[in-house]
């Protein structure tokens, strides 16, 4: 079965066409990167899939779990189990992170027609999940990534991913700016997750984090579409020869 | 115009002289036709007055007001107050109604030595011959027309005199209550506090009003004098009804290294004007000034501040955050002065607005009048919706778009929410904010 099915993709930001007719097919189970040079629609992809304002789709359609994504506001993907792991992660002063965190699990739950947790059985989640992504529970008492290093928000991301266990994770450059041992815990994490009944669509500029997080299929996105998809090597072939071969490529082809 | 306006100040002069009494000392006497006869030959004030640009005090100065109301026959109760008296730690509490000290729900829970605590109505009958020359000093003191109407047409407020060293544990509460008799009343009262050197004090003035929703005129004026190390933790709760329209003065002067800090809260009335002067006069004093307003409805909310530091080395800072909704309108006029001369002062000022509503309304003013060169100032304002990108965020988390409104919402009241250093006031605030900002428990929400 098809966890997510994108078909002749169009979008654009502020009325600027940015996907040109993009189709991508993540099979349930599987993890695929999405790589590509810079400028070439790949945050645009996350955002559109997230339901961000201002991401008009002109054309095309996106399925997820068979129904029509597009059709559900944030908080419904959210709810049916998608999750993006943000580029940049916005803080929010005045938010503590614990009752975010607490907020969005139980706004799930109660979506999905289970209990809300209390306090206590919530902390009790939360310390292995806190374990798994390495961060202090101090961290829990601040304000949502406020303050936070630029490695802190990105374990923040990770954590809120581990406690909401989506069925389709978006990791949006999760692993630009961290150093290695930062990059070895985000895998973990991600890798934890890895299941039978969960997908994971890893959007990366470098293939360092495919060292850790091996995927299934690996496809380019170049000038708002995917112009080639393959095995992890792809991956390998665009970390030693760059983008250039492919982009003229699909320059002729055009 | 002209003639309008004379025949409203001899209305207002004619109201302050309605509040002697044949019984009242000389001191008081005079007090009062000083007010009176100021308020015939320096007028009142027009919205041509920089101070009152904002604001048109017309509507409420032309009203036909009625001056001095009886209370019900029987007072209320404690349970008719239980609404407003959650001070299980308050050292006193006192509760004035419809502009009256009500001593059967007045309580002297604990006795401090070096601390008097009593209705200004009690002075002016001469029980009180000690703290007698600190209001008749202050009754007399130079002061704006409108508050003059507060100074010279009360008959009653707290005076509170703090004797050097003391420090009072537990905040002093005063309840100022309106109820159904107070319809169409001007309400004047006058709080005189004193704090003598290295005297610590929290008070809590509490402004609100009983069941029903008189169209009452509370006019407060509040003067604070602290002494060298004074420090004052002060609380301005006022949530009057719909109709009712509030003005309040705090004029507060400070001596070396005294701090003075103030929380207010403004949510009710129809009209609601907070004035605070501070005037630095010492050298090494702090002054903190924080507020959160709401409004709603047709809602008018003005604050008008004025720091001015004379002295050396002192530190201010404003913080006044607004959250206006519907049609409402908010003022900030922030002023702060540092005189030529003076060395080493730093002021910081900051207002932020956020408008839930494209009917609302904001204007923000921040004046800094600085004269000196050594020096450091600061001040920005902002007037904004809910950020865009942070209502995206939580909802990717499935947060649903109400909720995460209200989560931001609250978490832009925060930080002067989180000045409340009374556990119990800053909860029953919480969760008053919670329950207008309609979600659930808050109690986790903040640090």
């Amino acid at each position: 079965m098809n966890l997510l099915e994108i078909k002749g993709l169009e979008a654009s930001v502020g009325g600027k066409p940015i996907l040109h007719g993009l189709d991508l097919v993540v099979p349930m189970g599987e993890v695929h990167a999405i790589m590509g040079p810079n400028g070439s629609g790949k945050s645009t992809l996350s955002y559109v899939l997230a339901g961000k304002d201002g991401y008009e789709v002109t054309a095309g359609e996106v399925l997820y779990k068979g129904k029509n994504l597009l059709d559900l506001a944030p908080e419904e993907r959210a709810a049916e189990g998608l999750f993006l792991a943000f580029q940049y992660p916005v803080a929010i002063p005045g938010v503590n992170n614990m009752y975010f965190l607490k907020a969005a699990l139980n706004a799930q739950r109660k979506h999905n027609g289970e209990e809300e947790l209390d306090a206590v059985d919530f902390m009790n989640l939360l310390d292995g999940k806190l374990e798994l992504v390495g961060l202090d529970r101090d961290l829990l008492k601040r304000s949502v990534n406020d303050g936070f290093s630029g490695g802190e928000k990105k374990r923040n991301e990770i954590l809120q991913m581990a406690v909401l266990e989506p069925t389709l994770s978006i990791l949006d450059e999760t692993d630009s700016g961290l150093d290695i041992d930062a990059l070895k815990v985000i895998a973990d994490g991600v890798n934890s997750l890895r299941a039978p009944d969960r997908s994971t669509l890893l959007i990366t500029h470098y293939q360092r984090l495919l060292d850790y997080i091996v995927p299934d299929r690996v496809h380019v996105l170049a000038r708002g579409r995917i112009i080639k998809s393959g095995d992890r090597h792809l991956a390998l072939e665009l970390e030693e020869r760059g983008y250039a071969w492919l982009l003229e490529g699909s320059e002729t082809g055009a | 115009m002209t003639t309008l306006n004379t025949s409203i100040r001899d209305a207002w002069s004619d109201r302050i002289t309605s509040t002697l009494r044949p019984e009242d000392p000389e001191w008081v006497v005079s007090a009062k036709r000083e007010a009176a006869e100021l308020i015939r030959s320096k007028g009142l004030p027009t919205r041509r007055d920089e101070d009152w640009r904002y604001t048109d005090p017309a509507p409420l100065l032309e009203a036909d007001w009625r001056v001095g109301v009886d209370g019900p026959t029987p007072p209320p109760t404690e349970e008719d107050i239980r609404a407003f008296t959650y001070w299980d730690a308050s050292a006193v509490r006192v509760v004035f109604l419809n502009g009256r000290y009500v001593p059967e729900l007045s309580v002297h829970r604990t006795r401090t030595d070096g601390l008097s605590v009593v209705p200004l109505s009690e002075v002016m009958a001469g029980k009180h011959p000690s703290v007698e020359s600190l209001v008749a000093q202050q009754l007399t003191a130079d002061r704006p027309a409108m508050d003059l109407l507060a100074t010279g047409g009360a008959r009653d407020g707290l005076v509170l005199r703090l004797e050097d060293g003391v420090e009072v544990e537990g905040p002093i509460h005063v309840l100022c209550l309106t109820d159904a008799s107070g319809d169409d009343a001007y309400i004047p009262l006058f709080h005189v506090f004193e704090l003598g050197g290295a005297s610590r004090l929290t008070l809590v003035e509490r402004y609100a009003n009983l069941a029903s929703s008189p169209r009452s005129f509370t006019n407060s004026a509040t003067d604070i004098l602290l002494g060298p190390g004074a420090c004052l933790d002060h609380y301005t709760l006022e949530r009057e009804a719909e109709r009712a329209i509030h003005l309040g003065a705090r004029h507060v002067r400070q001596e070396d290294r005294s701090e003075f800090r103030q929380t207010t809260f403004t949510i009710g009335a129809s009209l609601a004007r907070h004035d605070t002067e501070v005037l630095c006069d010492g050298d090494e004093t702090t002054t903190s000034l924080g507020a959160l307003f709401l409004g709603e409805g047709t809602q008018h909310i003005d604050h008008r501040i004025l720091v001015h530091h004379r002295g050396d080395q002192s530190r201010s800072e404003q913080l006044f955050k607004g959250i206006l909704d519907e049609g409402s309108t908010g003022v900030f006029n922030g002023r702060v002065v540092v005189d030529e001369g003076t060395h080493g002062n730093d002021a910081q000022q900051s207002n932020h607005n956020l408008l839930l509503s494209d009917d609302a309304t904001v204007n923000t003013r921040p004046q800094l009048e600085i004269y000196a060169d050594d020096v450091s100032c600061s001040h920005g304002a902002t007037v904004g919706q809910l950020d865009p990108d942070s209502l995206f965020y939580l909802r990717t988390r499935g947060i649903p778009r109400g909720q995460a409104e209200s989560l931001l919402t609250y978490a832009f009241a925060s930080d002067v929410v989180d000045r409340i250093r009374i556990d119990f006031i800053r909860e029953r605030v919480q969760e008053f904010l919670s329950t207008r900002m309609e979600f659930g428990n808050t109690s986790e929400m903040t640090q």
